[in-house]
């Protein structure tokens, strides 16, 4: 048979021929795919629940949402400048406000240290002695007073209750420096009257105590405006600087004549150093009341340049001086001659 | 306006048509974030972010699918991301580990549930099934996109959305038995 006729053969009889599958093999096919077990069903049907409940469940958000999602996302740019910009103009009128302020404050009487000129300070004290010698010799304005002055290279005594004072005299006084004010020194003088021997401040009675007490009221009235200048006192009143000690056994009354004054008198120096130039100031004699004049240089010095240069000290290291910062002396030396005897306080500030 | 006239005057930054939008949206879509989110005010954080990413990527939209649908997968991503940033997505096996939270009894009354009960159900489960429960039965997510989306493996998918529906079927029983 020739090949082209077995190909015919076969193609004829075997197209479209079926063969019927047996029984089982549907049985088999059908155990393949086993049908859905009940869990299975029970999880679809947990997941159509939710499905179902949730899909077109609307949730009304809040009405601010909107003005937010506005704000801070859609049209920040709009709103937000005229929000801030009227703060921060505000802010920098304040800024500029404040410095201005404090600038005038610097440079103005007030916002500076309050060291009164030397002339003035001694105008104070003169009024002060003035007034001492008034209550002391109350009858008797012109009586001869003995001062003497401790200066640096010693004491300088003078006794300046027959002759006029010298203007001179009197200008190279101006130049001194500050006096310590007096409401200190009156303190220290009680000191130093305690540290006499054989007299107790509570010993002390009559002219003492009244001298004491005369200390702050002269301050006072010395501030008052409109009283003579310090020129005026010097010319109508010499100046007078002595120590009465101990006044209260010395000086019987405030009535008490001149030459009794005299020949009591002791002499009590006080020395103010301020900072490490030890500058011996002119002693200020002293009843209880009567004020010493001592002015460091810096007491001109503004307050905040002093306290930048103490600053400048910090960072540097070095040694902070408070005493520098507020003018006051660093150390007070009190000498007092009481019946020919010396007695030597020194006060560390 | 269709929806293709309103994400144009969208697109153009027309402020009525922004409002528009948000006012179809807004709700479906914090449903969407609730779902996610337990806390109402984290939801209406996931919200507004997502809006505001919506807004942003409009010009991009390319008309394909459905705008709602694209809408609610910026919604799903930003609830994700608020999820990675407030608490970490763990698997917490001790919670299912308890007795009383295996599924005893069939779930039959669940149809009748509302859908803030359904809601109120689904945040008190873990974080973990929640966040699968929802992508794989809600969001129509498999497992391999949710492995990828989570970090997690595909296996850990599949038993955090088993373990997620045994604690439904058997709170699902509970609120059944005690309606009110």
């Amino acid at each position: 048979m020739p090949t082209d006729d077995i190909d015919d053969l076969f193609r004829s009889q075997l197209d479209g021929h079926p063969t019927p599958p047996g029984e089982a093999l549907w049985a088999r096919l059908q155990a393949a795919t086993p049908p859905p077990t009940a869990a299975e069903a029970q999880a679809e049907r947990l997941d159509a629940l939710f499905r179902t409940a949730l899909a077109q469940h609307s949730t009304p958000p809040a009405r601010a949402l909107w003005e937010r999602l506005e704000d801070e996302h859609l049209r920040p740019r709009k709103r937000r400048p005229a929000a801030w910009w009227p703060v921060a103009l505000a802010a920098a009128l304040a800024l500029l406000l404040a410095a201005g302020g404090a600038g005038l404050w610097l440079s103005s009487p007030f916002g500076r240290y309050h060291g009164e000129p030397v002339a003035q300070q001694r105008a104070e004290n003169v009024r002060v002695a003035t007034s001492l010698s008034d209550r002391l010799h109350p009858s008797s304005p012109a009586s001869p007073i003995t001062a003497k002055l401790a200066a640096s290279a010693g004491s300088l005594a003078a006794d300046v209750g027959s002759k006029p004072q010298p203007s001179s005299v009197l200008a190279g006084k101006n130049k001194l420096p500050r006096a310590t004010p007096s409401p200190t020194l009156a303190s220290t003088a009680s000191k130093a009257n305690a540290a006499a021997p054989g007299l107790r401040p509570k010993q002390q009675t009559g002219p003492a105590r009244l001298l004491d007490a005369a200390a702050a009221p002269t301050r006072l009235v010395a501030n008052r405006p409109g009283l003579p200048t310090a020129t005026d006192e010097r010319q109508s009143a010499p100046v007078v600087v002595k120590a009465l000690l101990p006044a209260a056994e010395i000086v019987p009354a405030p009535a008490t004549p001149a030459p009794v004054l005299a020949t009591a008198g002791e002499l009590i120096t006080v020395d103010v150093r301020n900072g490490a130039a030890p500058a011996l100031r002119p002693a200020r004699a002293m009843t209880a009341a009567v004020a010493a004049a001592a002015e460091a240089p810096e007491g001109r010095r503004r307050l905040g340049g002093r306290l930048l240069q103490q600053a400048g000290h910090l960072v540097r290291g070095e040694r902070v001086s408070l005493a520098e910062v507020t003018g006051l002396p660093e150390s007070l030396t009190l000498h007092a001659t009481v019946g020919g005897r010396s007695l030597t306080k020194s006060i560390q500030l | 306006m269709t929806e293709t006239d309103l994400i144009a005057a969208c697109v153009r930054g027309e402020h009525r048509a922004q409002r528009q939008l948000y006012d179809q949206l807004a709700g479906l879509m914090l449903t969407v974030c609730r779902r996610y989110l337990k806390r109402r005010e984290e939801a209406e954080e996931a919200l507004l972010l997502g809006f505001a990413k919506m807004f942003r990527a409009l010009p991009n939209y390319r008309f394909a699918g459905s705008f709602e649908g694209w809408v609610r997968r910026i919604m799903v991503n930003e609830a994700l991301m608020q999820l990675r940033q407030r608490e970490m997505i763990t698997v917490s096996f001790e919670e299912f580990a308890q007795p009383e939270n295996l599924a005893t009894t069939p779930a039959t009354a669940d149809t009748q549930l509302q859908a803030e009960d359904l809601l109120a159900l689904l945040a008190t489960l873990p974080v973990g099934y929640r966040t699968v429960f929802n992508l794989y039965a809600l969001e129509g997510y498999g497992h391999q996109e949710i492995a990828e989306l989570l970090g997690i493996s595909e296996g850990t998918s599949k038993s955090q959305l088993s373990k997620a529906r045994a604690l439904l079927q058997r709170r699902l029983s509970l609120a059944a038995v005690t309606p009110n």
